[in-house]
Order: structure tokens, then C-alpha cells, then sequence
């Protein structure tokens, strides 16, 4: 075979593939014939991309960015011009499954609610609802009433523990409060960014060209790229600092050592808004000023450099721009500080640098936690669908917060339960243990995404396992009923993204054969066990707890499908979850004027003009409506009082499990562009996946070249959990530092959880995917 | 020699339209592949965008949807490599051959729109129902004398010649590519826009 014929049966083989793989269907004529266009946020990430979809004939046929919406300005990245193509795999669920004799069977929507209401009548305290970041906020808020108010139990929590929960408890020890300060807006500003441990560029890649793309138009950036491997996000990055995994904790103390060292701190913003504050613990003590100087003792530069490997002069280059104080300054961080041991410490110690240098509460200057998931934010943390929590910011410890919500929800008196429930991976643990009797799964595939999945997720098919889900994952094959759920546009929903905006969306299209939303499940369920006389789902004045009613003050019976569907109960849900939002000062905006806009970041709060007004930094004085006047910034829930948040003395302190003589590499573990968490939704779209068809074990060159492996060879990965055998990828997409190799978490064929760890941080319960050691053998 | 060589190089990440042309090449009988350098090529590319059009290459051939970003026919691409063919200001004399100019303002991470595809392609996960928004057709036109409207949205298609101009699809291709303000006579239609009220 010459290079010509060669070459020839490639071209020609690829054109076949193509065609084959193509999704080309109707022709549809004018696309103003019969097309409607209507806004929605994208399904996918946490950014909240406005995405206009494209309804002819009761399908979706197109997405476009949404102009109109400030977020992405038009712009969208492969995965959400793909979300419309993402609902019509051919295998999605279109009617109820239960399992009999070890199989799963068709059964009516009638039998599987039957079913579920009789398995959590008689275990009502060991039942759990593990649920996700990508629950709309009525189904998170359902979710909440129906198991923390009915059922009594707490033993509740989201996938979203995975995901975000470090940068929840970073914030509220840090703050006081959940969620950041700055906004979207402040990318547009700033003259430098740096980034922690974050491939943007292919985890958020509309925020990363909102600020890569700046430089087009001949404005500045200065990029610094703290990470273990080389990846797409390096490639624009002006300086990369490669460091030893688990050493960011170092890195963060030896910046503030060197501002403080070089009294380029700013004396009087660290005196008008901060405590220092030491301990491993979230309460902590209080310490001196002093005591902190001699804390950061152990960070100086050439310290710094034995634990991270960053040589002390990119360490001191990164420290005199923190320096500087006419730069303005944005960190950003997603899963690399949060999948992480001392997760919570490492959040700590980055507001510690943006605090020390100033660099925050101003446009452009800004610590910016992204988030993974649609509504991590809206639902996980605003809703609080979380072990402890409580809507709106309450926690279910407190006797006032679970006396508000009882009110609120016309419970009895101690009905809520004051003992926080199992957080997400002592959840799955209870359930192998048969602690917890069953769990109801929504919207996430805890049995492809749990860390340590051997130990984590066994024994789930022996266990009352419901799942809801759009198609067949790695959890619907363990469950004994799978409900089959309309998925983003075929429902009504609200999500909140990273910013603090709530974005609204309308049904466009129906769900599938006899798919129902979520929303509507958990209603029939909690009915049914209304009708079978359980008492949880009853209210004190004897009604169903989910009692809706219309204008008339007519009752809405929303527990069957028929009347639901009618109705848009997602409005009646939210409005009853918003005032339970303003103790907290998390005000979000009217269910009409989201739908009216392209939603609206809180606090939200009405002007003199009855204007509803949305807050860009929250603690700023000017734009914050509950700041007090004449502070500047005001951290007005700081848990020293004084308007002050704290700077946190955390020590680095090595990672749980490190490489040794008997596994000598670090794994880490993350995602790729093309593909969205387990890929559930992304690998139905024929160019997505053609761009991403499996996963792979990524390789430093050296490495490679030592135990002679190169591209497309077979590599065993061993752990002390676990192993896995795929293809290497040398000189790939990235480039991870020698002595460490990187795997994809989404391809459910190739689980590289089976090898991770489950190792969790101490006070957020967040597991670290990040880091582990492994074997590397040439299979 | 210097040029097959040339040639060569560029053949290693190729792209499926330079495939499609190099087989139909060969299919023509017109001798070795390579024996015409780029340069000669570039002065009538017309006759290898016909070549790719017979080879069944469309607007919508390897997309999921009419407006979804087409994905990357070659692999092996860095961000800062998409210009060097793809700028709209790159000279066509320079160009290999059918290489379309962007068709939008400049968004510098093509690869976050752009994805590569695998070679050979790969076996489907699951088979897809999806049925996509295909070509709009037409545009209407009052009489046989007038301009037709233009039928599709224009953000993101804001350089008009990348689909319709000397490399563009051979069904779509301007009979005049020497002007420039297309559109003061093909007026957009309204309803094909979404942000028009």
C-alpha cells in the first residue's frame, strides 16, 4: 500500500464514519417556518450559559447562544450547543422499571410510586434521597420537604459533596456565608488571573474565553497557571508554575509570608476586615497578628520550594503582583482545591492572599470559586439539599432555624430532626453496610462517580435502590425501580449558576413515552403515603403536606400527572421557597421577573421605585443593599462579628496516601472538554463523542519513555483498591508532570474510581479524586 | 521534490476536505499526489471545491444541527495552530486550497467549539433520534432580477464569503465574489433570528 491509497481508505473510511455517526434527520425548510426560539440556561455546567433552543413539531432541532444573556454573550462551547442533541439518544427510559427475579421489568407509573411509598412507610428513618447539583431548585426544594419534613430524617445530601462542598465550608469559616462576592463581570476587568489548580479551558470554557478573548481586542491579562499538569489552559497562560501535588497549601502560606515579609500587605483593609484566626478545626481560636507572622514562618520562599517544587522566583514574581497594588487581581478554582483532603484549608488559605494584598471587594479583585454542576449553587447550597442543612441558609441544628422552617412548612413541633444526616460518601457506605435500607437516586450516577467504588458503592443491588434518570448508567443497573424523568426543556425549572444568578426556563417540548418530572415523582410518592396513612405527610393542620392552591384558593391536586402537567407547580414551589431565602440575606428574585429576564443575581432586593435590583459583589458597599453605610465592605455574616472575615493559620500538612517504593506514581483524576461528569448525556451525541470516544491514561514523556510505553499501548493502573487497564496517551492533549499520570472519569467502561480514594476532607466531607498512588504497568 | 515534501508535511494532520480531494485526485487520474504544489492548486480553487462538493462535503455533512459548530475534520491541533490556515485575512494565493476562512469575529479558543474527531470515526455509544434543523433552503426573492434574503441567522456567520465565497460549498457559492457588502442587497429575514422581536 503506497501513502496515496493509504491515505485514500483513511478519507474514506472517516467520511463513512461520519455519515454513519451523523444525526442528519428532517429536512425542515425556512427555519422561521414553524421554529420557535425560547430561552433557557444551558443543562451542562455550572457557568449558566443562556442558550436559545429551537422547538418544530414538538421536538428540539437546534441550540444557539443566547446573545441577550450578559453570561456568555452568544458564545456557547461544544457540550451546550449539543444539549438539545443530548435528549435523544435512542435508549432514554420512557417507562417505569422494577425489579423481579434479578430483572428489570416494565411496570406502570401506578405500581413503581406503590412500590417506592411502601418500602419508606415501613423504613422511613433508614431511606435516603441522594440527590445532585443539576435538581432544579423546586426538585431540590421537593426533595428537601419531602424527607426533612416528612419522613423526620436528614439523610439527605447531593452529589454536589463531591463537587463543591470544600468551597462551601472555605466560605462559610472564612465569611460566614456561602457563596462568592464577585460576579462574572469582574472577569471583564481584571488585569491578572490566577489560577489554581483550574483547567478552564476545557472545564469552563466560556468564562476562559470571556477572558482569554479580551486580549483581542488589545487589553492585557496576565495569566499565571498553578497546576500539575500542562493542559489547554497553559497554553494562554503567560507563567505556569507546575508544583507536587497537595503542596498548594504551602504555596498559598508562602505568598502571604512574602507580603508580610515585605510589608506589602495592606495594613489598613487586613484592619478594618479581618481576625486571624489558627486550629485544624472549623471553629478554630482566635490568634494574634504576631502569632500569624510567626504561623507563616515555615513558608519562606526556599521552604516552599523543597514541599512544591515552585522555584522561590516564579514563587516571589506571583507575590510582587499580589504586591502591586495597582493590579486587580482574580484567582479562580474549581476542582483542584476542592477534591482535596485539606479542602476546606486550602479555600481558607487563598482569601488569606486575596485578604493580606486587598485584592478583593473591588472590580477585577476577587477570589472565584466555579462550580461543576447547573444549580450546585441554586439548589445544592441556596436550597441546602445537604446532610446538616436547612433552606435558605439554615442549618438543622439550630433550634431556631428548624423552628422557622417547620413554621414555614405548618409542621409539628419537632418534626425535623435535629441530627444532621450521612453526608454522600458515609451515605453509600451505610448503604453496603445495611444501615440505610434504600435510597432514592436522582439526577446523578453515584455508582459511576463515587470514589474507591469497590468499597464505596457495593452491596447497592441489595439494597431498596430507586433511581431517576433520562438513560440506562452504571446506577440504574443496581436500582430495583427506575423512574424515567423529563429532562431540562421537556420540564418547567430554575437554576442558579456560579454567579449568584437564578435563571429561569419554561417545557418546550414533552418528555418521552411516559417520562415525568422529578418533581412530580417525589409529589405521587409522598401522596401515596399520605393516602396510606403515614403521618410524616401531614401537615398540622391535616392537610397533604404538599398542598398547592390556585388563584381561587382552589386546592391543586399535583400528585396526578394530569393535573400537573397543566399547571406550572414550579412556580407555586419556588415562591413558596423564596422567603425562606431572606434571613440569610440570599434574597432571590420573584419567580416573574426571572422568567421575565435573563435572570438575576442576589441579593435581590426592590428599589424606591419598586425596581427589582440585583446585587453584581455582595459585602461592597454601593452594590450590596445590605451593607451598612459608610463600612466600604462589610462582611456582614463574619462569625468574629464586626463586619470582619477571618484569616486562617493552616498548615500544610502532607497528603493521606503518597507515592512509595510500591506505587510510585500520583493519579489524578478529572474531566475532558467533550464530556459532561459520567458522560450519561454527552456520549449520545454522535460529535461528541466521535471527538472523545474513551478514556485514557495521560503520561509525562520521561515516564513513558522509562517503562517504554507509548501512545495507544495497553497501561495497568493498580492501587491499593483497585486497577484498571487503558490506553496510554503520551505527548496528548496535556501533559501532566513526571511522576504522575491523569485518567478521565467518563467513560463508564473504564471506571477509574475503582482505583481512587475515599479519603474525605475533615470538615466539608469532600473526597479527594485528585490524588492517590498507583502502580503503572505496560499491560 | 521540495514540494511534494511540503505537501507531505502539511498531509499529516489532514483535514477531511484535503482527504477528499486528494482521492478524488487520484480517482481523476491526474497524476501523483503531490505533483501539483500548493500554489498551482490556490489559483483555481474552484475545481477542487467541486471535487469535494461530488465527494458529498456540505454545510451540514459532519455538523449535529444547522447552526452547531462543525467540528474538526484533522487532529492533532493546538489552539494557536487554527489561525495560521483559518484567518479571513490570510492571503487565498497562500492557502491550501478548499481551507475556509472563519466565518465569525475572532474567538481565539477555536477548540472549545471545534472538537476533533477520532479516525477512523468511532462506533457510536448509542445511536441517536435526534432530528436535527437541517438547511434552510432558499431565500425568497421578490422576482427573478432580486436578491434573494438570506434565510439563516448571520451572528456567528458575520463573513459572508466562508461559506459562500471562492472556497466555499459549491451549492451556496456567490456568483459575484468580488463585492463585499452583502448584506445591503440580501437582507436577513427576521423570522430566521431569534433576538428579533
Amino acid at each position: 500500500m503506497n501513502r496515496r491509497s493509504f491515505l485514500l481508505k483513511t478519507a474514506l473510511s472517516f467520511a463513512a464514519g461520519i455519515a454513519s455517526g451523523s444525526t442528519k434527520g428532517l429536512s425542515l425548510g425556512q427555519p422561521g417556518d414553524g421554529l420557535a426560539w425560547q430561552k433557557a440556561p444551558c443543562r451542562f455546567c455550572g457557568t449558566g450559559c443562556g442558550v436559545m433552543v429551537g422547538v418544530k413539531d414538538g421536538r428540539v432541532v437546534a441550540v444557539q447562544g443566547d446573545l441577550e444573556n450578559p453570561v456568555n454573550k452568544g458564545l456557547l462551547c461544544a457540550k451546550g450547543y449539543h444539549a438539545g442533541a443530548a435528549m435523544y439518544g435512542r435508549d432514554r427510559l420512557r417507562y417505569p422499571l422494577i425489579r423481579k427475579g434479578g430483572k428489570l421489568v416494565r411496570a406502570s407509573w401506578d405500581e413503581a410510586v406503590d412500590a417506592i411509598a411502601r418500602h419508606i412507610l415501613k423504613n422511613d428513618d433508614t431511606f435516603a434521597i441522594y440527590g445532585s447539583g443539576q435538581w432544579t431548585i423546586p426538585e431540590g426544594y421537593t426533595a428537601m420537604k419531602f424527607l426533612k419534613g416528612g419522613c423526620g430524617s436528614n439523610h439527605l445530601d447531593p452529589n454536589a459533596r463531591l463537587c463543591m462542598a470544600s468551597a462551601v465550608v472555605g466560605m462559610l469559616t472564612t465569611y460566614g456565608v456561602d457563596e462568592p462576592s464577585g460576579c462574572y463581570d469582574d472577569f471583564d476587568v481584571c488585569d491578572t488571573v490566577v489560577l489554581w489548580g483550574n483547567n478552564m479551558a476545557e472545564m469552563h470554557p466560556v468564562l476562559w474565553s470571556r477572558i482569554v478573548d479580551r486580549r483581542a481586542k488589545g487589553e492585557r491579562v496576565e495569566i499565571f497557571d498553578l497546576g500539575v499538569r500542562r493542559t489547554r489552559t497553559t497554553e494562554s497562560a503567560d507563567h505556569y508554575l507546575e508544583f507536587n501535588p497537595h503542596s498548594d497549601l504551602a504555596i498559598a502560606n508562602g505568598l502571604c509570608y512574602l507580603l508580610v515579609k515585605w510589608e506589602a500587605y495592606d495594613k489598613g483593609w487586613v484592619e478594618r476586615h479581618c481576625s486571624f484566626r489558627q486550629g485544624e478545626d472549623g471553629a478554630g481560636k482566635p490568634m494574634t497578628f504576631a502569632e500569624y507572622v510567626s504561623f507563616l514562618e515555615d513558608y519562606t520562599p526556599e521552604k516552599v520550594e523543597a514541599i512544591s517544587g515552585v522555584p522561590a522566583a516564579k514563587l516571589e514574581l506571583l507575590a510582587r503582583r499580589f504586591a502591586d497594588k495597582s493590579r486587580k487581581i482574580l484567582s479562580f478554582w474549581c476542582m483542584g482545591l476542592n477534591q482535596h483532603t485539606r479542602g476546606t484549608w486550602v479555600n481558607n488559605l487563598v482569601y488569606n492572599v486575596h485578604f493580606l494584598s486587598g485584592q478583593f471587594g473591588a472590580p477585577g479583585k476577587t477570589a472565584f470559586s466555579l462550580t461543576g454542576q447547573p444549580s450546585a449553587c441554586g439548589t445544592c447550597r441556596e436550597v441546602g439539599t445537604l446532610a446538616h442543612a436547612l433552606p435558605g441558609g439554615r442549618v438543622v441544628m439550630k433550634d431556631s432555624h428548624r423552628a422557622d422552617i417547620e413554621r414555614a412548612w405548618k409542621l409539628p413541633k419537632g418534626r425535623i430532626s435535629s441530627k444532621p444526616g450521612h453526608h454522600a460518601v458515609s451515605m453509600f457506605q451505610a448503604l453496603q453496610k445495611g444501615d440505610l435500607s434504600g435510597a432514592w437516586v436522582q439526577v446523578t450516577n453515584p455508582a459511576h462517580t463515587m470514589p474507591n467504588l469497590n468499597e464505596v458503592a457495593g452491596n447497592l443491588e441489595k439494597r431498596f435502590l430507586v433511581v431517576s434518570d433520562i438513560y440506562p448508567t452504571a446506577t440504574t443497573k443496581l436500582a430495583s425501580v427506575v423512574l424515567p424523568s423529563a429532562m431540562w426543556v421537556e420540564k418547567n425549572g430554575v437554576f442558579g449558576n456560579s454567579e449568584r444568578r437564578t435563571q429561569q426556563w419554561y417545557k418546550m417540548v414533552e418528555p418521552p413515552g411516559e417520562a415525568r418530572d422529578d418533581v412530580w415523582q417525589m409529589l405521587a410518592v409522598a401522596r401515596r403515603l399520605y393516602d396510606l396513612g403515614y403521618k410524616g405527610m401531614t401537615n398540622v393542620d391535616g392537610e397533604f403536606l404538599f398542598t398547592f392552591r390556585d388563584e381561587n384558593g382552589e386546592s391543586i391536586e399535583a400528585w396526578k400527572w394530569e393535573e400537573y402537567r397543566k399547571r406550572n407547580v414550579d412556580r407555586i414551589l419556588y415562591e413558596e421557597y423564596r422567603p425562606l431565602t431572606h434571613m440569610k440575606r440570599k434574597n432571590v428574585a420573584p419567580y416573574d421577573e426571572l422568567a421575565a429576564t435573563r435572570g438575576l443575581r442576589w441579593p435581590v432586593a426592590q428599589d424606591e421605585r419598586g425596581q427589582w435590583r440585583e446585587t453584581k459583589r455582595r459585602f461592597v458597599e454601593g452594590e450590596d443593599p445590605f451593607v451598612k453605610e459608610g463600612s466600604q465592605i462589610d462582611f456582614y455574616w463574619g462569625p468574629d462579628g464586626g463586619g470582619k472575615a477571618r484569616i486562617w493559620a493552616r498548615p500544610y500538612k502532607p497528603a493521606p496516601e503518597e507515592p512509595d517504593d510500591e506505587y510510585p506514581f500520583w493519579l489524578s483524576t478529572g474531566r475532558v472538554l467533550e464530556h459532561w461528569h459520567s458522560g450519561t448525556m454527552t456520549r449520545r451525541v454522535p460529535q461528541l463523542h466521535s471527538a472523545m470516544p474513551k478514556a485514557y491514561v495521560e503520561l509525562n514523556p520521561k515516564d513513558a519513555a522509562t517503562l517504554n510505553i507509548s501512545t495507544g499501548d495497553r497501561v495497568r493502573l493498580v492501587s491499593r483498591r483497585g486497577e484498571l487497564t487503558l490506553p496510554a496517551w503520551v505527548n496528548g492533549r496535556s501533559l501532566p508532570k513526571a511522576g504522575l499520570v491523569f485518567v478521565p472519569f467518563f467513560d463508564e467502561d473504564l471506571l477509574i474510581n475503582k482505583v481512587t480514594l475515599h479519603e474525605y476532607d475533615a470538615l466539608s466531607k469532600e473526597p479527594d479524586y485528585k490524588k492517590c498512588a498507583v502502580r503503572v504497568e505496560k499491560a | 521534490m521540495v514540494k511534494v515534501t511540503a505537501v507531505l508535511r502539511i498531509a499529516a494532520p489532514l483535514s477531511f476536505a484535503l482527504l477528499a480531494i486528494w482521492s478524488k485526485m487520484g480517482a481523476d487520474e491526474s497524476g501523483v499526489a503531490g505533483s501539483q504544489s500548493p500554489e498551482a492548486e490556490a489559483d483555481s480553487p474552484f475545481v477542487t471545491v467541486e471535487r469535494e462538493a461530488q465527494l458529498g462535503d456540505s454545510i451540514t455533512s459532519s455538523r449535529s444541527f444547522l447552526y452547531a459548530p462543525p467540528p474538526m475534520p484533522h487532529t492533532g491541533m493546538k489552539q494557536d495552530d487554527c489561525l495560521n490556515c483559518h484567518a479571513p485575512e490570510y492571503d487565498i494565493k497562500k492557502r491550501w486550497r478548499a481551507i475556509r476562512p472563519i466565518s465569525h469575529q475572532l474567538y481565539s479558543q477555536c477548540l472549545q467549539c471545534h472538537v476533533e474527531q477520532s479516525r477512523p470515526a468511532a462506533v457510536p455509544f448509542v445511536l441517536s433520534d435526534f432530528l436535527a434543523l437541517d438547511l434552510p433552503g432558499k431565500g425568497s426573492r421578490n422576482n427573478e432580477y432580486a436578491p434573494p434574503t438570506v434565510p439563516h441567522k448571520v451572528f456567528m456567520r458575520e463573513n459572508c464569503l466562508s461559506c459562500h465565497g471562492a472556497t466555499g460549498y459549491s451549492d451556496y457559492r456567490t456568483s459575484h465574489p468580488e463585492r463585499s457588502q452583502c448584506l445591503q442587497c440580501h437582507a436577513p429575514e427576521a423570522s430566521a433570528d431569534y433576538t428579533r422581536p
